[in-house]
């Protein structure tokens, strides 16, 4: 035996093993810590921060402290930040690569905290995007509201500014016609060339002298001439017809750009109530821009949860794992394939059977259930609750929110999400951060009711909210209109507002019906300054779009005069050749 | 330290007989191929340990084997894939794949037994041609490389006098 075995070597192996498993135990809270970190970060799209991961084994579990995860849109503030995760792991299924998780305890989790240091993470694209000079689309939190609606509102728009930002469509029309008419005279003038000229017309003039002069000679003259006044006659004629049919096609084309200058010469009144349009702001205009700021903050809330339901929603909705044969899922480069066969008693890779969460919004404690939060729910069978409530014992006010999304059945995802609010004293809100016109909501008490319902990727959303003891403050800091000052005052005086707002579409493009009677209170102050304000801006555009379209016109105009010799000359030759046909008959 | 260094030295330089170097390279395969966090791999470095291979070529096998493992993975996938998705043995990785301490070991990843089957369909041809190979190198090499200015240097220094002595005490195969 002993020359084949060495006995001192499973004393090293233990040594070994036993070394490998406390470097791994001392090591095991960082690389936790750190997987969680990057595979959070990998599925936000921006900065999972953990203080600290505590592993324990005997009973197996998991606390981590100090999560913080970044909000994505603004990289300086955490969407969510939790101080404790408590939660309990089947040690068993954790051999089998499984998480199942009796109950998720969240503690102390608080909403949109600022951070010390950005949370924004570099991905590859974005990284390519920074290289190639593109900027990212805006989303409507940086597109912001009203847009060219309030920059007409708020500043009278100066019109030189108007005029140098904008293209006129009559200078494009110009340029293009007089290119147009340039390339079409050189054409012409070639053609010109290859038509018959006034010196090839005097060749028949002498030709018809030389026969006349032939009559007066001898008798074979006399025999020879009428074949050849018949051959001069035929050449003259079909000269003359080249001639005629290259001025008719010539006069069609003049009339062609005629016509088109008689549009360009309309095209300054075009541009001027395309301008005047856009700049202005119409009385029509006003009638909903209560509801553009409203409407703004509500595009924005629905775009920031789609956002989390788009980005969430692939760690709650694997597909089944195969009942039937086997099944290859997520190639890594490297690292080959998992190939899943069918488990006897099959168990999702992800199950959370109950999250109970604590949530401190300023004014109170929210506190519910998540349940049912797994990566294969057909496989579970059950759809994903939650529940939360909250009370605010000072104002008596009150939020509930409930709602599931049901994945169960494969081919088709439902959802739904009910919120309501009771006396919920609001604190200070922006509406509009634009260099226009800032309008904050100072604080309101609010009554909300909103419905919202998923099926696949159908969104329908309704809301009913009412707020009284309204604050609202706007100030204009870019110019100082009365129009701004007007709108400014008309907020301040504001005390109550109704609003009902319907949401229909898909999770990509929705369209938002919303009504509220902040538009009546915000028409009546400003209708009679805007109706001056468009009639001065429309003026001033008039003149200025003269100024800068007159001389192209007049430009154009006398290039199709310049192309107009071309048909003058085409005349003078058929004119000519007619008088050398009359002479010959 | 250089006693102890030679101590090192003697204890990976023990176990030279031409078999025991094979059989050294042979687990050193199974070790570099495979996936290092592979739980079979435990098995291996048991095996290692415990039966009488020659440490040295195992650890120069193992960097040799895990270097070459990185160009050789999508072929490992391929194989890998072709066994796990065999039907005749669907029944057999069915069973394994529900014995939760099977599963652990990730048997059914496609590089993990792509390159376990990989390097034991290799294991008895390595063991013979290694075998072969270092007879001839004994043969016919050894004399020659032990003439080379390279040897007589590494003969000066302190660890291989101390290597020698220690040799000297009865140690080695």
């Amino acid at each position: 035996m002993k020359r084949w075995f060495r006995w001192w070597g499973i004393a090293a192996f233990a040594v070994l093993v036993v070394l490998v498993a406390v470097g791994w135990l001392l090591l095991a809270d960082r690389i936790v810590k750190n997987a969680l970190q990057s595979a959070g970060t990998r599925v936000v799209g921006a900065q999972v921060d953990i203080r600290k991961a505590d592993l324990s084994l005997f009973p197996a579990g998991l606390t981590l402290i100090g999560l913080q995860v970044t909000n994505p849109q603004q990289p300086m503030q955490n969407a969510v930040e939790a101080e404790r995760i408590a939660m309990s792991l089947d040690a068993p299924a954790l051999l089998q690569r499984k998480i199942l998780i009796e109950e998720l305890t969240l503690e102390g989790v608080r909403l949109n905290t600022p951070r010390k240091s950005s949370g924004a993470v570099k991905t590859a694209s974005s990284r390519r995007d920074d290289a190639a000079g593109k900027k990212a689309a805006p989303s409507a939190s940086e597109s912001d509201l009203p847009g060219e609606l309030l920059s007409g509102a708020f500043i009278v728009p100066d019109v030189g500014e108007i005029l140098k930002n904008e293209k006129l469509q009559t200078l494009v029309l110009a340029e293009s016609l007089r290119s147009e008419i340039e390339a079409e005279k050189r054409r012409w003038e070639q053609r010109l060339d290859e038509l018959p000229d006034k010196e090839k017309l005097a060749s028949y003039r002498s030709r018809i002298d030389r026969l006349k002069n032939a009559r007066k000679g001898g008798l074979g003259s006399l025999l020879g001439a009428p074949a050849e006044l018949v051959a001069v006659q035929n050449d003259l004629k079909r000269d003359i017809d080249r001639i005629e049919a290259s001025l008719g096609e010539f006069e069609k084309q003049s009339k062609s750009f005629e016509n088109q200058l008689n549009q360009l010469t309309k095209a300054p009144e075009a541009d001027l109530q395309r301008l005047t349009s856009k700049y202005s702001l119409s009385p029509g205009g006003l009638s909903n821009i209560g509801g553009l700021f409203l409407k703004h903050r509500l595009r924005v809330w629905i775009e920031r949860a789609i956002a989390w339901y788009q980005r969430l929603q692939p760690l709650v909705s694997r597909p089944a794992a195969a009942a039937n044969g086997p099944r290859a899922v997520v190639p890594l480069r490297g690292t080959g394939v998992n190939i899943r066969f069918a488990e006897t008693t099959p168990q999702p890779d992800l199950l959370i059977r109950r999250v109970r969460a604590g949530i401190d919004l300023k004014q109170m404690k929210l506190t519910g259930d998540v349940e049912t939060i797994t990566s294969d729910p057909p496989l579970v069978g059950r759809p994903l609750r939650f529940d939360f409530v909250g009370k605010d014992a000072a104002a008596a006010g009150s939020i509930r929110l409930n709602g599931l999304l049901d994945s169960t059945d494969p081919q088709r995802k439902l959802g739904k999400a009910h919120l309501q609010m009771q006396n919920v004293a609001i604190g200070p809100k922006s509406l509009s951060d634009r260099p226009e016109m800032t309008a904050r909501l100072q604080s309101a008490v609010v009554d909300l009711d909103l419905r919202t319902a998923l099926d696949e990727e159908r969104i329908h959303l309704k809301l009913e909210a009412g707020l009284d003891a309204v604050r609202l403050s706007a100030e204009s800091s870019r110019g100082d209109s009365g129009l701004a000052r007007a709108l400014s005052e008309a907020l301040a005086g504001v005390r109550r507002i109704n609003a009902s707002a319907s949401v229909d579409g898909t999770l990509l493009q929705q369209q938002i019906q919303l009504t509220t009677d902040l538009d009546r209170v915000l028409k009546d102050a400003v209708t009679d300054l805007a109706r001056r304000q468009a009639t001065e801006l429309t003026q001033s555009l008039r003149k200025g779009i003269r100024a800068e379209t007159n001389a192209p016109i007049k430009e154009t105009g006398l290039q199709l005069d310049r192309f107009g010799r071309v048909g003058d000359e085409l005349s003078g030759r058929l004119a000519l050749g007619d008088n050398l046909l009359k002479g010959l008959l | 330290m250089i006693v102890q260094i030679a101590r090192l030295l003697k204890i990976l330089n023990s176990e030279s007989e031409p078999g025991q170097i094979s059989l050294a390279f042979c687990f050193s395969m199974v070790a570099g191929l495979t996936p290092a966090l592979s739980a079979h791999n435990l098995l291996v470095l048991l095996a290692v340990l415990l039966l009488r291979v020659n440490l040295s070529a195992f650890l120069l096998g193992w960097l040799f084997f895990s270097a070459s493992a990185y160009l050789l993975d999508p072929i490992f996938h391929r194989i890998g894939l072709a066994v796990l998705s065999a039907a005749a043995l669907e029944g057999l990785w069915t069973y394994l794949y529900n014995i939760p301490m099977v599963r652990f070991t990730r048997f059914n990843n496609t590089v993990v037994m792509g390159s376990l089957v990989f390097a034991v369909a290799g294991f008895v041809p390595l063991y013979y041609l290694s075998n072969t190979l270092i007879f001839r190198y004994r043969d016919r090499l050894l004399g020659w490389v032990r003439n080379t200015r390279w040897m007589a240097v590494v003969k000066a220094t302190r660890v291989y006098s101390a290597y020698e002595r220690l040799a000297g005490w009865g140690g080695g195969a």
